[in-house]
């Protein structure tokens, strides 16, 4: 008889946590954690753009053309290359911006497609 | 013996209720994406979790299912950007799987950190054990001070990355690390500037001022930026003296520094 209790129990506990997503989740995560790191590698080579249709970004192992244009870049350059990062780094928050307000613009015309003034 | 058998069962059913999830189109959605991701089927678990995303009763720790999915399929600056968005406090399975994500990601600083924060934590054998690896094997690649090649990677990886700030943020942040640890200098302003206008730009101003403010000199770019946070937080106090210093040099950001120091226009 307790057995049948301690079945009917775990059968339960099974179904709740069928229902329920966040502890079905917790358990299929804590099983395919990776566990067993591939070797560290410090990056060295040229970086490829991320691909639109994996998502995935690349960098070339130690490729040598990757190198060439890693300290083609890096060496001899402090200022010119400081400001160009950051104004690198500027445009691209100006993008964001710029980007948000036209999508917020798209919105508000969508909202209200004849604008009353 | 049979009211007994009764009485548990009707105990266990109660206990269950409030668990389980209710029967919305959301929920279903959400239980068929976690459903795919313990079958290992990746590119369906992120359909029905993007079915969830545009919902506008999506859960708040959306996230925590989100990230684990996109890692699994490789897009791992897709998996940082989720988990970096992110408004809900992650759990220590999601801080491994961010620790993962970085880890694949080359940004071995940061999953550095992030792992030894789960070691310390002592969160049972399974993490703790794959925590530990990790660390070692980070170890291990920095046995050697880094090169300049590899600082020179990580700012090409930050630029390539620009479209989504937060995550050139998180790449530079680890160029700054990285250079930390080499044996000289290697394009250490260039750095700290471009970290500061992404930050700036991501609304991280007091990050900005607790890497600039206490240098003695900076350089144009670096005042610039340091004077933008400071305006950026309110502190008036320290933004104004900074942008007179710009728009008395005269230099590249003088009349930027002029237009930020004039009253708004009514």
């Amino acid at each position: 008889m307790l057995s049948l209790v301690i079945s009917v129990l775990i059968a339960m506990r099974g179904l709740a946590l069928a229902d329920d997503p966040h502890a079905a989740m917790r358990a299929a995560m804590l099983a395919q954690i990776d566990a067993h790191p591939t070797p560290a590698t410090l990056p060295t080579g040229k970086v490829v753009p991320t691909s639109r249709f994996t998502g995935v970004p690349g960098t070339t192992p130690n490729g040598a053309k990757g190198n060439g244009n890693g300290n083609g870049n890096g060496n001899g350059n402090g200022n010119g290359n400081a400001n160009g990062l950051a104004k690198q780094a500027a445009a691209a928050a100006a993008g964001a911006a710029g980007q948000s307000q036209s999508q917020a613009a798209k919105t508000r015309t969508k909202n209200h497609p004849h604008p009353t003034h | 013996m049979r009211s007994l058998v009764l009485c548990v069962l009707v105990i266990s059913l109660g206990a269950g209720g409030p668990a389980r999830a209710d029967s919305s189109t959301t929920t279903r959605h959400l239980l068929a994406g976690v459903q795919a991701f313990q079958n290992g089927a990746y590119e369906e678990a992120l359909v029905e979790l993007r079915v969830v995303a545009r919902a506008a009763d999506a859960p708040a720790d959306l996230a925590f299912y989100l990230g684990p999915t996109l890692y699994k399929l490789g897009r791992y600056r897709e998996a940082l950007a989720v988990f970096l968005g992110s408004s809900a406090a992650p759990d220590e399975l999601t801080t491994l799987y961010v620790g993962e994500t970085y880890y694949q990601l080359g940004l071995y600083r940061k999953a550095r950190v992030v792992f030894a924060g789960l070691h310390a934590r002592g969160l049972g054998p399974v993490i703790d054990e794959a925590a530990v690896r990790y660390v070692a094997a980070i170890d291990l690649a920095y046995r050697e001070p880094p090169t300049a090649q590899a600082i020179d990677a990580y700012i090409a990886q930050a630029r390539d990355a620009a479209r989504d700030l937060a995550v050139s943020a998180e790449i530079l942040e680890e160029a700054r690390a990285v250079e930390a640890l080499a044996t000289a200098r290697h394009r250490h302003d260039e750095i700290a500037i471009a970290l500061a206008t992404t930050w700036n730009a991501i609304g991280r101003a007091k990050d900005t001022i607790g890497m600039l403010g206490a240098k003695a000199a900076l350089p144009v770019e670096g005042t610039w930026q340091l004077a933008r946070a400071y305006r950026a937080t309110g502190d008036d106090a320290h933004a104004r003296p900074l942008l007179q210093k710009l728009v008395t040099g005269g230099g590249e950001r003088a009349r930027d520094a002029a237009a930020l120091l004039a009253p708004p226009s009514p």
